[in-house]
């Protein structure tokens, strides 16, 4: 979609309070949010309800004032969600819930051979810094580009280019 | 292992590097759809999508932003927008913050067409009700009223926008006027289901204020039908009518319940019916006036198949006066009848207290009668 598109859909979102042009909207994020909030969370029952949390207060806002960006919002609506999912739970991610999360999602797998090596690659990514695998996971398997990725997180392109470039380092360091 | 970040981009349909399948995404949807209202209809679009007023949004956006007018947006970019914004649509008169949600309603109406604003008011009366329900809630009878003065406000700047709109022979009028009838009808719905038990002269004002706006918007649809037919203008007004229409028999057949209920009343209790100043009669000629009116109404409907709207309307009006008049009347009969009822039943308390002090005779004689 193109900024334009966007633009004019989050238009009428706020004017008419279109629900079928912030539909447009929601089939255009669903994905990345649900991702980003995925390698954040230890169960998908929880990645869901956040991200559908995310969507209704992303509606509440693009209906009560004018909003610029809609991935901005919803990313930052994303963090302040997990941040208050784990302020509420008093939980951190540790290593043994990530091995534990990492073995049944591996269930799923059916190719075992290229499955493994890809759940391999999950778990150590999951080991990386926050920092980094938040950037990988945007950059990587929600494609965006650096600026989107820098409004995003609210940070400087440059920072999310060195950013990138150390979590790029760090997994290649993992992997061997 | 071949290169991480090569094996990284394979995996963005994996389900365990967080993709999920369209199913799942389809269900959510529908749930956030649901949970935003939104109707498998084909929205009335108030203005054309992609053009006028989507440049003029733009470029107000454009002269704006270097301006920043406002309290609202200061507090936006100085405190931090989303949760000061958020925070301030919920606020309620008398709260730090509910300046900050009048002045952000005040820059959506400056920045707003014609048409929009006149929706707007609508919204902003949708406002004033939650406030004045949450209000009442607290205790806060008195401010719970001045705020169902500003509502009334609203409601009479929507109607008066709709005017101004056919003044300047815009050609969504008649569309506006559409979204706007519905918009009254919801808030009539909203003030109904606040009411209490007892009817203020506050939200009689209020009913008053949507009533009279509503009749503006179908005398503009009813002129504007006759100035120029349309499928569309004829379309809006066949809704109006019919929302009307089912508005009437729905407390024709409330108020014709309410006389059943005095009547029954009435037989089961003769002391009672002997009491009270009025007597079945009175019920039974009550309830004829309700079920007279359905030949008139019957007229109506014909009148709209022939496109009478006019005096399809006129009548309508006619028959909520006569409804009004009656629920007026048995509303009394039912405050009566229960004064009354209080009335009977305190009786006997009365009498055996003194029956047990008293030296009557015929007192002790009525109390012990078969």
């Amino acid at each position: 979609m193109t900024m334009r598109r966007q633009k004019f859909l989050l238009f009428r979102v706020y004017q008419f309070r279109d629900t079928q042009a912030y539909g447009e909207i929601y089939d255009v994020f669903y994905a990345k949010i649900r991702r980003y909030i995925f390698f954040k969370l230890p169960s998908e029952e929880e990645v869901d309800e956040l991200t559908a949390e995310v969507f209704l207060r992303g509606w509440e806002f693009a209906t009560a004032s004018k909003v610029e960006n809609a991935s901005a919002l919803f990313y930052r609506i994303a963090r302040n969600l997990i941040a208050d999912f784990y302020r509420q739970r008093r939980e951190t991610l540790s290593l043994e819930e990530n091995q534990i999360e990492f073995e049944s999602k591996e269930k799923l797998a059916e190719n075992v051979a290229s499955k493994l090596e890809s759940a391999e690659l999950i778990k150590q990514l999951k080991r990386l810094k926050d920092e980094y695998r938040e950037v990988l996971v945007m950059k990587y398997l929600n494609e965006m580009t650096t600026s989107e990725i820098a409004t995003a997180l609210d940070k400087s392109a440059n920072n999310v280019r060195v950013t990138l470039h150390r979590a790029k380092k760090a997994l290649r360091e993992i992997s061997k | 292992m071949s290169d991480p970040i090569a094996q990284l981009k394979a995996l963005q349909n994996d389900r365990q590097a967080g993709w999920a399948a369209v199913e799942a995404r389809e269900k959510g949807k529908a749930q956030l759809m649901e949970a935003i209202g939104h109707q498998e209809v084909e929205p009335v679009e108030v203005v054309a999508p992609g053009v006028a007023a989507y440049t003029r949004w733009v470029l107000t956006d454009f002269i704006s932003k270097p301006l920043a007018a406002g309290a609202a947006v200061f507090v936006l970019l100085a405190g931090g927008w989303m949760t000061t914004v958020s925070a301030a649509s919920n606020s309620l008169p008398g709260e730090t913050l509910y300046n900050i949600k009048l002045v952000t309603e005040q820059t959506k109406l400056t920045f707003a067409s014609n048409e929009n604003k006149t929706l707007l008011h609508t919204e902003f009366a949708q406002r004033r009700l939650d406030e004045a329900t949450a209000l009442t809630q607290n205790g806060d009878a008195e401010l719970a009223q001045s705020v169902m003065v500003e509502f009334a406000k609203q409601v009479e700047m929507a109607s008066d926008g709709l005017r101004e709109l056919q003044s300047e022979g815009s050609k969504d009028t008649v569309k506006v006027a559409t979204i706007l009838d519905q918009e009254i009808e919801k808030l009539n719905s909203s003030i109904q289901v606040m009411s209490t038990n007892e009817v203020d002269e506050t939200e009689t004002e209020a009913i008053e204020a949507t009533k009279a706006a509503s009749n503006d918007v179908v005398n503009i649809m009813v002129e504007s039908h006759e100035a120029q037919s349309s499928d569309q203008v004829t379309e809006g007004l066949e809704v109006t009518f019919r929302g009307e229409y089912n508005e009437i028999n729905a407390r024709k057949t409330y108020l014709l319940g309410r006389i059943e209920v005095l009547r029954s009343a009435l037989s089961a209790n003769p002391e009672l019916a002997t009491a009270v100043g009025f007597t079945d009669v009175t019920l039974v000629k009550r309830a004829n006036i309700v079920t007279n009116t359905a030949a008139r109404v019957s007229e109506a409907l014909d009148l709209t198949a022939g496109g009478g709207f006019r005096a399809a309307f006129e009548i309508l009006r006619d028959i909520d006066d006569i409804l009004a008049t009656s629920e007026d009347r048995v509303a009394q009969l039912e405050i009566e009848v229960t004064s009354t009822l209080a009335e009977l039943n305190s009786a006997p308390a009365v009498e055996d207290t003194s029956t047990t002090e008293s030296t009557s005779d015929s007192k002790i004689v009525d109390h012990e009668g078969p």
